[in-house]
């Protein structure tokens, strides 16, 4: 979770030996999404929404590594949710 | 294909890249051109390298670090697919009731391997002459200056400062 400064909130990173399945991605989403309050979870819901459906759409492989942000259209203040992915190989296999 | 010929495209600026992939490519190509215009000089954009591939949903369209200087920037590509209001002043904060053309933030990008995270400013625009103008306002600070957050977080507060008296009014 961000906004315009560097300090951003988010779940502890998974770190696995082997390439880290879509489900358990979804899951560090989840526990993210709950470190919020209500205000802050009203205004992410559809970000969090697309960041959970193309989570569940990635192919078989994974095939992502890098830094995707969910943003919250209409606001200002670069209001998102990120799904970060780094290692040797794709992450987020399904 | 240099960033005027790009401009002179007849699909310029590339509205349906979601669907056509030879516009996706172009959009690309008009990226990684507009970013080093933004530079200007050949030997600054040497030390410029891609870290990532663009995304199919332009998010995001271009991220790229430089080493030497410990930075990076990446680009968010945004559209009014809906043809909603451009956001008004007084900064209302309404998910999906408005349309903004052109948001920032600062950032860590990192590495493919995580093991590097370098200082970032993100973009998120559209491709419409005031967006694009102020996305190379900010590029061309961030990418020169010696220490170029407090610069780009000051560029932020008057922007946002502006939107909130007048909402977004550039043409």
């Amino acid at each position: 979770m961000g906004g315009t400064s560097r300090s951003t909130l988010g779940a502890s990173p998974i770190t696995l030996s082997v390439p880290i399945p879509a489900l358990t991605g979804a899951a560090n989403a989840q526990t993210t999404y709950a470190m919020l309050d209500n205000t802050q979870r009203g205004i992410r819901e559809a970000a969090f929404a697309k960041a959970l459906k193309w989570l569940s759409e990635r192919p078989a492989n994974g095939g992502f590594l890098g830094q995707k942000s969910f943003e919250v259209s209409g606001v200002r203040g670069g209001i998102r949710f990120d799904i970060d992915s780094f290692g040797p190989s794709n992450n987020f296999v399904t | 294909m240099n960033l005027e010929q790009l401009r002179k495209h007849p699909s310029f600026p590339f509205l349906a890249f979601k669907q056509n992939d030879l516009e996706f490519l172009l959009l690309e190509m008009f990226w990684a051109e507009f970013f080093r215009d933004c530079l200007g000089k050949l030997k600054d954009a040497q030390d410029w390298v891609p870290l990532f591939p663009a995304e199919r949903d332009g998010v995001p369209i271009l991220v790229v670090a430089n080493t030497r200087r410990n930075r990076a920037v990446r680009i968010h590509l945004r559209s009014n697919e809906d043809d909603k209001p451009l956001y008004p002043s007084g900064s209302p904060e309404m998910p999906g009731e408005y349309f903004l053309p052109l948001d920032l933030w600062l950032d860590e990008v990192r590495d493919a391997a995580g093991a590097t995270a370098y200082p970032a400013v993100v973009i998120s625009t559209d491709m419409s002459p005031s967006a694009l103008d102020m996305t190379r306002q900010v590029l061309t600070q961030f990418c020169r200056e010696d220490e170029p957050t407090g610069p780009t977080q000051a560029w932020l507060d008057r922007y946002y400062e502006e939107l909130s008296k007048r909402g977004y009014h550039w043409k």
